[in-house]
């Protein structure tokens, strides 16, 4: 674990010397210093960014594509806009603290909010799409029905309660997460605004599609 | 307005008429968040139009309005919908082989089309960035400032590819 939080460490100090001056003072300002993501659970992928959670002084974010950093006010941690965030209870249960004691984390509970937030963003989604399904590129297409699978599992978990694990998890490992194979399906097809379309029959066919995949990667493996 | 450098390009008429007709589906999207151009502003300025009550008369559907309610002003814009209509914008022009995917796949961002045809030092890649900013929004929401900010911005991008359109017709 020592090794791990060393090796975390010296990959946060690289990237984020590349990323500017604003950056690097919320590191060195900050009293809890979190990894969180991928990265923290030795999960990353060869272009994995890290994930930071600078908590001290001020409120900041930054996204490049080696670092995602947030950075917020030691205050920010006891309001429950953070304590009851998809987030926080994420950080709480995945993250690895550099420096400081995760005592906040004790306060963490997911709330309604972070639940009705992930559903309104996915009805956001799936009232858009069907509109501009036929007009996007392939590209996009993959893209929006990796972003809606993930998202609507991240739901799933969110309204049961339990802490969103890395990206990698979702993607790789839902069958070891999920009560039915057809959950994610079944969730998505609750939140269209019209459930029998070409757009959703591609979708569904695209996400059903991959979890065929990893199930049969994992039979193989 | 481009600033006397090298790195500064001239595009066909064929892009810049691909470019304006795609900028039509960002504009139709600012459109429906109640934004618009004032007639005879200054310098483009912008106003975000106050939701009213809608009869059937008109054509538009009062449920676009529902995310309103109890409020004058939108507390803030779902990222969700500019950002697929950016997307339909840059499907546009690989459509029209104006854009390619790179050899990963990966799609060019709405910047990278200004930067590819006008040069990275030209003020219009700069105001692309700068919308790109502006749209980021902070948990999948832009805030009306941001959003009106970004409008801004569209809109010069978008008036200097008219003019630069206009020119290769002159």
């Amino acid at each position: 674990m020592l090794r791990n939080r060393e090796r975390l460490t010296q990959i946060a100090m690289e990237r984020l010397a590349a990323s500017g001056h604003r950056a690097q003072q919320c590191f060195s300002e900050a009293s809890e210093i979190v990894i969180f993501g991928s990265m923290s659970v030795g999960l990353e992928r060869l272009a994995s960014d890290i994930d930071l959670l600078c908590i001290g002084r001020r409120d900041f974010t930054l996204k490049t594509h080696s670092l995602d950093l947030i950075a917020l006010k030691v205050e920010t941690t006891t309001s429950a806009g953070w304590l009851e965030s998809e987030l926080a209870s994420h950080i709480a249960e995945y993250g690895t603290w550099l420096k400081g004691s995760p005592e906040w984390c004790s306060e963490v509970q997911i709330g309604q909010n972070a639940i009705s937030e992930k559903r309104r963003r996915i009805a956001a989604f799936m009232k858009a799409l069907p509109n501009s399904w036929s007009g996007l590129d392939e590209v996009f297409r993959v893209k929006y029905s990796v972003k809606l699978r993930r998202e609507t599992q991240r739901l799933l978990l969110l309204e049961k309660g339990v802490s969103v694990p890395p990206t990698r998890v979702l993607d790789d490992c839902w069958s070891g997460i999920s009560r039915s194979p057809c959950e994610v399906h079944d969730r998505l097809s609750r939140l269209a605004s019209c459930p029998s379309n070409n757009f959703i029959q591609d979708l569904f066919g695209r996400i059903d599609a991959h979890f065929e995949m990893t199930r049969e990667h994992r039979q193989s493996a | 307005m481009a600033k006397a450098d090298k790195t500064v390009r001239h595009p066909s008429g064929r892009v810049l008429a691909a470019i304006n007709d795609g900028l039509q589906e960002i504009a139709a999207h600012f459109e429906l968040s109640g934004f618009s151009p004032v007639k005879g502003g200054p310098t483009g300025e912008v106003v975000a139009e106050e939701p009213e009550e809608q009869d059937s008369s008109d054509g538009t559907d009062s449920d676009d309005y529902e995310d309103y309610e109890g409020s004058s002003k939108p507390d803030y814009f779902d990222r969700e919908d500019i950002e697929i209509a950016i997307d339909e914008f840059i499907s546009q022009l690989i459509k029209a082989n104006v854009m390619r995917k790179s050899g990963a796949g990966k799609a060019p961002s709405f910047s990278d089309v200004f930067e590819k045809f006008f040069g990275e030092d030209h003020e219009i890649t700069t105001k692309a960035k700068s919308f790109e900013d502006y749209i980021k929004g902070y948990f999948g929401a832009i805030s009306p400032e941001d959003m009106r900010a970004a409008y801004d911005e569209f809109l010069d991008i978008q008036e200097t590819v008219r003019e630069a359109l206009e020119r290769t017709h002159a």
